[in-house]
């Protein structure tokens, strides 16, 4: 029986059955990534346990198709050198698959990191020190799950993780609200040029929301009494007060005053500052600061600061140019007193920013009805009406027109995230997301979110994001920058300038990474992989960070396989058995 | 109209308003350019996607992608280019852009009938504006693009290509005074004034420039080849003053490249070559013979002489998209087969292995919009790899060899399917065919180890599964499983033959499929798409001579009269 077993486990047939149902369940895992993507491919297929029982099984053919045929004969190295090679790359598979690591490094330009991600998701729960009190592996899988899929206890209560997101999108969407709420608008412009949609929503009553969209500023001003509603809805203009606020910034601390000329102010306990003078347009003539239009072109504003005994500092802000040293007479350190950093800010008038004009929304108090109001900046032409949902309305600025796509008068901010199911787009800055229940609260959580947990003992945070490593040593980035094709905008090259920080050893080292030409240092290596850049902040460098103990072993391997095959299909027995005897009688002579 | 006067207006604005009025005036004198010196302006340099080329190159590429021909109404390239430049107006109501895919022109109400439109009739178009916007709409949000949807892209960039071409915007023809790999300067900021400020060059030469580019207009409203020769020269003459400027070699070398067109030779060569030994078969004199086989070596010679001609020009290893390895496969299969058929003296190895480079030549001369001719610069993971090279190399020349194995096993399969079964032929053949498979085995192996050296090395991991080395897996794993079948006694003579042919069809998905369908991983440079009929019906049609062969084999079988081993016997 045993002798069976070991004949069957031998044979050329296992042999022809398992290479095919690998090549089979390999053309299948193509399939399922160009459908769902890297990682449900290895969750699904690649990383499974019968995968690597596949590959085992093909292993035990490959070892014992070897075993049985010995002692060897010498026409036979060749087979022997490939069936080893095999066996020993696919035991070098396994000590990288078991013991490797690989991970990404983001490093944003100008910091340091040493926190691999690795790739399984983990719940962190955090307390408000920011302590990690525990770090919970989630329910991973290719596809979308759902239900009881995991209990957790936090603080004491027991949260249940009830759905699983292998891609979602963050979403922000509003929904009727049953109980309190804030009023709530979804503004389409469009144009030959450009077709945006966006989300307003008045959350605070008092303020309002505004955005620059496309050529144009639209605001949702929320809930108007009837009489401000009336002069929203006149033909003239409607500001509802000063829009410039001053900042001033004393020993890390931030007080912010309204911009009302002969206005005086207390603040940092013995200060007080006066508004002295306010100028919308400021240029210098004839040696003199003056505002040379009220239009709010060059905004600045001049103010003066004392003390209870007498120190006084006289400073001129622009908003334009926060980077300009506000305090007069600054050269003399002896009349800098406060040490404070004072910034304007101020609303430019739009002909100055650049836009076409301002389209506002306003809602009735009892959420009834809702109006626009049109701002063309060329001409300061004003139209207002009341909104019909879903009708184009003619902006006047270039060919646009606006519709109201929704209108929620009590809204509440529904954050579940978009399923990707297929990957039907190029896109590929999804991420997984899980759902929390707690009781019959739920809250989302797509990977890099954080999200407060009140619990009745305490508050804590909950984290959802990738395992992370920390390395023994610390990798800062100086510079990232992108090379283009001569004359293009077309990538060619990307390189990042950085320093390895290790504090045990006290070495500093720099070094360039870029593509093909990774880093390597303590046994880990540091691949450029990819990049991101957001408008306004630096650019961050993503390294590919790998530790493989198998590689080497996988490089033997792969020699003596080739090794073999070329043996096997180059020496003819008769030869090789012809060179053998040429040896031995060599040897005998 | 004084003449001085004449020429300061043009000063300011050669291109934009005072030339359409110069051709409202001689647009029947202007219409004839035919006896310019033509030659000499597509030798000219110009730094165009990335890369410093000749006009002539610039003028084909652009032609082509505005007409979908390499030539216009017995013009030349370059004096289309330039006509488009200098003579913009009078192309306004010529309908010479192409809009091929009809689900486009039926959602732009054009005419179905017509395969070219003037740029006044697509710039009225109502329809138009409105797709572009939806297009760009699901650009931004980094969606798919459907078929339709990226026809629509590809006619906004022709129109604005057109646009960027009357404009002098597209000719960036002043070379970098600082860098050999700085951007270039277009002609259109020679004629604003605040642009051409700070333009790098002295003073007399921009003057030089803008004078000589006014002239040029003249010379090319009024039809005179030596004012156009004239000031062609001079323009050149301030041109080559930078030290970037290329060498007049490397660019007369790329014209050679363009006009001897040396792969549709080969291929032609190769065609007459077959046509020539199938005719020596029937009739069988030797002295026809040793002419196929001149023929087939002649187009062998001249695909290998364009292959250097395009490493030389292009600087770097050749096999970067799917033209490239188009053109290397199918000269790896013909050396495989004259080195196979060497060792052997069998002339039908070379000649079949030539219907494969045949076809694939074809197909790359044919097909330029799935394969794309023109010599672009490498993406970022592919530049300065010693084991990319070495890998890419490596794997596509196992295609090769396995392309040589897949042309005999149709050879056998042929005979199979339409003749008397020819037994000892067949093992004949099939020992051939083995030796290519083998080959192949060897080299496949070989590559994807090096292309997990090469990620290794890049990447930071051996293995990625990713599609493009999984495939390569699967190719090869397939090409083992058939000759282990052979060893295990499951293959005879006509099991092996098909295990090896449709084994091919592994590497088929694997060079072509996980690029054009798949379309995902890593090795997404080499993405594109079209041609999928083409590869279909090949997979149709080579199982239909499948099923036929199968069919004669087993009515043969049956009668036991086949010799069903797989070889020939040992002498």
């Amino acid at each position: 029986m045993q002798k069976k077993i070991f004949r069957f486990l031998a044979s050329l047939k296992l042999a022809v059955i398992s290479l095919l149902s690998l090549a089979a369940v390999l053309a299948l895992a193509t399939i399922t990534e160009s459908l769902y993507g890297m990682r449900a491919a290895h969750l699904m297929i690649y990383g499974s346990f019968w995968f690597t029982g596949l590959l085992g099984l093909l292993g035990i053919n490959v070892l014992c198709a070897a075993l049985i045929r010995y002692p060897w004969k010498r026409h036979q190295t060749g087979f022997v050198f490939t069936h080893l090679g095999i066996l020993v790359i696919l035991g070098g598979a396994f000590v990288t698959q078991r013991w490797g690591v690989d991970g990404n490094l983001p490093v944003e330009e100008g910091s340091e990191e040493r926190q691999v991600l690795l790739q399984r998701p983990l719940l962190f729960v955090l307390d408000d020190q920011g302590r990690t009190r525990a770090q919970i592996p989630m329910p991973e899988s290719g596809l979308k799950r759902e239900g009881d899929l995991m209990r957790v206890q936090v603080g004491g209560e027991e949260l249940a993780i009830d759905t699983y997101l292998p891609r979602a999108v963050p979403n922000t969407n509003y929904v009727e609200s049953t109980s309190v709420g804030f009023p709530a608008v979804e503004v389409e412009l469009l144009s030959s040029r450009f077709n945006v949609k966006q989300w307003l929503a008045a959350v605070d009553p008092d303020t309002g929301t505004q955005l620059a969209l496309g050529p144009a500023k639209i605001a949702f001003l929320g809930s108007l009494g009837s009489k401000r509603m009336d002069r929203f809805l006149a033909q003239a203009p409607f500001v509802e007060k000063s829009e410039s606020t001053l900042q001033i910034e004393a020993e890390g601390k931030q007080f912010r005053f309204p911009v009302e000329v002969g206005k005086s102010y207390r603040f940092h306990q013995a200060l007080r500052v006066r508004i002295a003078r306010f100028l919308p347009h400021a240029i210098v003539q004839n040696k003199e600061l003056i505002s040379k239009t009220p239009e709010m072109l060059n905004p600045a504003v001049q103010v003066e600061v004392e003390d209870d005994r007498g120190n006084r500092e006289l400073h001129t802000v622009f908003s334009q140019f926060p980077e300009f040293t506000t305090l007069h007479g600054a050269r003399d350190p002896r009349s800098n007193h406060f040490n404070l950093r004072l910034r304007l800010y101020a609303e430019l008038s739009q002909s100055a920013s650049g836009l076409r004009g301002k389209l506002s929304f306003a809602q009735s108090t009892d959420g009834k009805s809702l109006a626009y109001r049109l701002e063309r900046t060329r001409d300061h032409q004003i139209r207002t009406g009341a909104v019909k949902l879903g009708e184009k309305v003619q902006t006047g600025w270039m060919d646009a027109e606006f519709r109201v796509a929704r209108w929620i008068s009590k809204a509440r901010l529904d954050d579940t995230p978009r399923y990707v199911e297929k990957i039907a787009s190029s896109e590929s800055n999804f991420a997984s997301a899980i759902r929390v229940r707690r009781g019959e609260d739920t809250l989302w959580l797509v990977e890099g979110n954080t999200r407060s947990l009140p619990l009745k003992s305490e508050n804590l945070n909950l984290y959802y994001g990738k395992e992370r490593l920390p390395l023994p040593f610390s990798l800062h980035l100086e510079k990232f920058t992108v090379g283009m094709d001569p004359g293009t905008t077309k990538a060619a090259r990307y390189e990042s300038e950085v320093v390895v920080k290790d504090a045990l050893k006290g070495i500093e080292k720099r070094a360039q990474i870029s593509m093909n030409e990774p880093l390597q240092y303590g046994g880990y290596t540091f691949y450029q992989a990819s990049y991101q850049s957001e408008e306004g902040r630096p650019p961050v460098s993503v390294f590919a960070v790998n530790w493989d103990p198998g590689r080497w072993i996988k490089y033997a391997g792969s020699l003596i396989m080739v090794f073999g095959i070329i043996l096997m299909f180059t020496m003819n027995p008769h030869y090789w058995n012809r060179i053998f005897d040429l040896f031995k009688q060599g040897k005998a002579s | 109209m004084n003449g001085k006067a004449h020429r300061i207006g043009h000063l300011s604005k050669i291109f934009t308003v005072a030339l359409p009025l110069l051709i409202a005036a001689n647009s029947f004198a202007g219409s004839d350019h035919r006896n310019f010196d033509w030659d000499r302006t597509s030798r000219w340099a110009i730094q165009n996607r990335g890369r410093v080329k000749p006009i002539d190159t610039f003028a084909r590429e652009t032609a082509f992608f505005v007409t979908g021909k390499s030539h216009w109404d017995g013009k030349t390239a370059t004096e289309l280019v330039f006509s488009w430049l200098l003579d913009f107006p009078a192309w306004q109501e010529t309908p010479f852009i192409q809009v091929a895919y009809r689900p486009l022109k039926e959602k732009l109400a054009l005419n179905l009938d017509d395969k070219y439109f003037s740029p006044h009739v697509l710039r009225e178009n109502a329809a138009l504006p409105e797709l572009i916007r939806g297009v760009s709409e699901k650009q931004q949000r980094q969606e798919r693009l459907e078929e339709l949807e990226k026809k629509v892209v590809e006619l906004e960039n022709q129109l604005g290509l057109l646009q960027a071409l009357s404009s002098g915007e597209a000719w960036t023809l002043l070379p970098n005074q600082n860098a050999s790999d700085g951007p270039w300067i277009p002609l259109s900021a020679l004629t604003h004034r605040e642009e051409s400020h700070g333009l790098p060059y002295p003073k007399e030469h921009l003057e030089t420039l803008r004078g000589e580019f006014a002239h040029l207009s003249e010379a090319f409203a009024r039809s005179s080849p030596e004012a156009w020769s004239t000031a062609t020269g001079k323009i050149e003459a301030v041109l080559r003053t930078s030290p970037h400027y290329p060498a007049e070699s490397a660019l007369k070398r790329e014209i050679h490249y363009n006009h001897l067109r040396p792969f549709r030779f080969a291929w032609i060569l190769y065609l007459l070559g077959v046509i020539i030994l199938i005719v020596s078969r029937a009739w069988s004199v030797a002295g026809i013979r040793a002419a196929g086989l001149f023929t087939l070596v002649g187009g062998f010679v001249l695909h290998a002489y364009g292959f250097a001609l395009r490493v030389l020009i292009s600087g770097r290893p050749p096999v970067t998209n799917m033209y490239e390895s188009v053109i290397w496969v199918t000269w790896g299969a013909m050396l495989f087969a004259f080195l196979i058929g060497l060792a052997y003296r069998k002339w039908i190895i070379p000649a079949s292995a030539a219907v494969f480079s045949t076809v694939g030549l074809i197909l790359a001369d044919w097909l330029p919009n799935v394969l794309d001719p023109a010599i672009h610069p490498l993406e970022p993971v592919l530049r300065s790899n010693f084991w990319l090279t070495i890998h890419v190399l490596t794997i596509t020349l196992s295609y090769a060899a396995f392309a040589v194995s897949l042309c005999l096993g149709n050879v056998i399969l042929g005979n199979y399917a339409f003749r008397k079964i020819e037994s000892k032929w067949i093992q004949q053949l099939t020992l051939y065919m083995y030796r290519s498979t083998q080959i192949g085995v060897v080299l496949l192996a070989a590559g994807t180890i090096l292309g997990g050296v090469w990620a290794d090395y890049s990447w930071g991991r051996f293995w990625g599964w990713d599609p493009k080395e999984v495939w390569a897996l699967i190719a090869l794993l397939l090409y083992i499983a058939v000759l282990h079948g052979r060893f295990a006694g499951w293959l005879k003579s006509f099991g092996f033959v098909v295990g090896n042919v449709l084994a091919f069809l592994g590497v088929l998905m694997a060079w072509y499929g996980v690029n054009f369908v798949l379309g995902v991983g890593l090795h997404s440079y080499g993405f594109g798409t079209g041609g999928t009929g083409w590869v279909a019906s090949f997979v149709v049609a080579q199982i239909a001579l499948i099923v036929a062969g199968y069919w004669n084999y087993r009515s043969a079988s049956e009668k036991g009269t086949l010799d069903t081993s797989i070889f020939p016997k040992k002498r």
